[in-house]
């Protein structure tokens, strides 16, 4: 471990910005900062001491050698976890601890078929409740918001909502109120038009 | 690819105006969740690169300002309106989260460093949540990157000349000024237009009325809403300003049941002339305290926005340590 420079350079007081006194970091319980008096807590792990050493790559030297799929002239290190192609360190992409090729990174970034490259969810079932419930509350709208909400059911019931335990109560719950309203309208269509032709074979 | 992580949560959800916030722990990163109602957004932070957490303690005043705030509210409701629901639920209302404020005890700030970025924790807001958090993460950290034990750092921090004073990367600058702007302007134009419908009662100024309180609140919201974006001193005037405009909501519907009940009245009696706007019981108190507040909420954020930090003025973030 090299000690070329102070920790503190790293960290400092998060109100006043200057550097942490010695004892806040050994002081589990924290201690005061002595330029502006807020109470610092801070854990410090070995990664904050970890040298950062730039990827090199190394040339090939044999003939017959393993090389990067990308950059042929440079000896591969290791093979991308995804698709097996060969790396050289500069290619090699760290992620969560598995090694993945630059073009298997952007192809998962953009087809969503890895979830640790996930950034955001839409929350479907979250979507479909609240086309089932809102636009009940003006009654028209719900005519097309609850053949909506039924579709977002069927469709995405079995895809995961979220990153997180989440259960199916509110696609239940979309689905129940959907049918309801459907079911109120069919009956408020069939109502009128028996009274419509009740009006027309009357008599008068 | 690799199977879904299995999640153990961390943290309560902080609740806010827009959604949540929460923490949860995977085997090899932590997952900060933001929920805005219909979508979810996340940030991952692996073990293996999280350099420190450092915890600071904050004065949260939530708590004295909704005890402050419920009682400058039932006292002008209960002395103008006898509006007894406001004060028998407004007022609870209000103190509900002050107790609930109270209860969490003292606030913090929270933030993780990894060798790129050092991020706040929102869901971290309590010192006891934070305690809990540290207890949590210090193991599962160590069993990824190992200890750092207690005499290395020592020895490190005495084998290291003291360093000049470092600053930290300063906090970007919100994005959304203009809506600050937009929102405190527009409390001055409803204060010109108030103070015109008192004036010039026949100008019929009034039916712009709902549409700028209700614009108010919307921007409100949104103001208060962007707990991360907004400064705090811009939120706590956006928080007091919907609090107000609640009353000033109450006010109208008071006001428009009034007029509704006049004119059913006048109907009835066959009358054709009908009573001024002016003329509404207390009507002249409620536009001046909409005007009053309407005028100090907007110069006062207008002042706070003008100190405000310009995008371009934020320093780059200082490296970390690497030798």
């Amino acid at each position: 471990m090299s000690t070329a420079a102070h920790p503190a350079a790293a960290l400092g007081c998060l109100r006043c910005g200057l550097p942490l006194p010695d004892e806040a970091w050994t002081a589990p319980e924290g201690i005061p900062c002595p330029a502006c008096g807020a109470r610092l807590m801070v854990r410090v792990f070995p990664a904050l001491l970890r040298p950062v050493t730039a990827a090199v790559p190394e040339r090939l030297q044999e003939e017959g050698e393993a090389s990067c799929f990308f950059h042929p002239q440079s000896r591969a290190a290791v093979a991308c976890d995804q698709c097996g192609r060969f790396l050289c360190p500069l290619c090699e992409l760290d992620l969560g601890g598995r090694r993945v090729c630059p073009s298997c990174l952007r192809a998962g970034t953009t087809s969503g078929s890895m979830t640790t490259l996930e950034r955001s969810r839409v929350l479907r079932d979250s979507l479909a409740l609240l086309l089932a419930t809102l636009p009940a509350v003006i009654v028209w709208p719900s005519l097309l918001c609850a053949p909506t909400a039924l579709y977002l059911t069927v469709r995405h019931w079995r895809r995961p909502q979220s990153l997180l335990p989440r259960t199916r109560v509110r696609f239940v719950l979309a689905s129940l109120l959907a049918v309801a309203q459907l079911g109120g309208w069919v009956a408020l269509i069939y109502l009128l038009a028996s009274s419509l032709g009740r009006l027309r074979s009357s008599p008068t | 690819m690799s199977g879904p992580a299995v999640y153990r949560q961390l943290t309560p959800r902080r609740r806010d105006l827009g959604g949540y916030t929460q923490l949860w722990l995977a085997a090899d990163h932590i997952l900060l969740v933001r929920n805005y109602r219909l979508v979810e957004q996340y940030r991952r932070f692996y073990l293996h690169d999280i350099q420190a957490i450092t915890v600071r303690g904050v004065r949260r005043w939530g708590a004295v300002v909704c005890a402050v705030l419920g009682g400058l509210i039932s006292a002008p409701a209960l002395y103008w309106w006898s509006l007894w629901p406001l004060l028998v639920f407004g007022v609870p209302l209000l103190l509900f989260p002050a107790w609930r404020r109270w209860r969490g005890g003292p606030g913090c700030l929270c933030y993780i460093r990894t060798a790129v970025s050092q991020e706040l924790l929102e869901p971290v807001s309590r010192v006891r949540v934070a305690e809990r958090v540290l207890r949590e993460l210090e193991p599962a950290i160590e069993a990824v990157q190992g200890r750092l034990p207690e005499e290395t750092l020592r020895e490190l921090l005495a084998s290291s000349a003291p360093l000049p004073a470092v600053a930290l990367p300063a906090a970007p600058a919100p994005a959304n000024v203009w809506l600050y702007r937009v929102l405190f302007l527009t409390f001055l134009i409803t204060a010109a237009m108030v103070a015109g419908i008192a004036r010039w009662p026949k100008a019929e100024l009034v039916v712009i009325y709902p549409m700028l309180l209700f614009a108010e609140i919307g921007m409100a919201l949104l103001v208060a809403g962007w707990r991360k974006g907004s400064p705090w001193l811009v939120r706590l005037i956006s928080i007091v300003a919907l609090v107000l405009l609640t009353v000033d909501l109450f006010g109208s519907v008071y006001l428009t049941v009034h007029g509704v009940n006049e004119l059913v009245a006048a109907q009835r009696a066959r009358r054709t002339v009908l009573p001024s706007l002016t003329e509404f019981p207390n009507f002249l108190p409620m536009a001046l305290y909409a005007v009053a507040w309407r005028l100090v909420a907007a110069f006062a954020g207008l002042l706070a926005t003008r100190q405000l930090p310009s995008p371009e003025a934020v320093p780059p973030p200082v490296a970390g340590v690497g030798a």
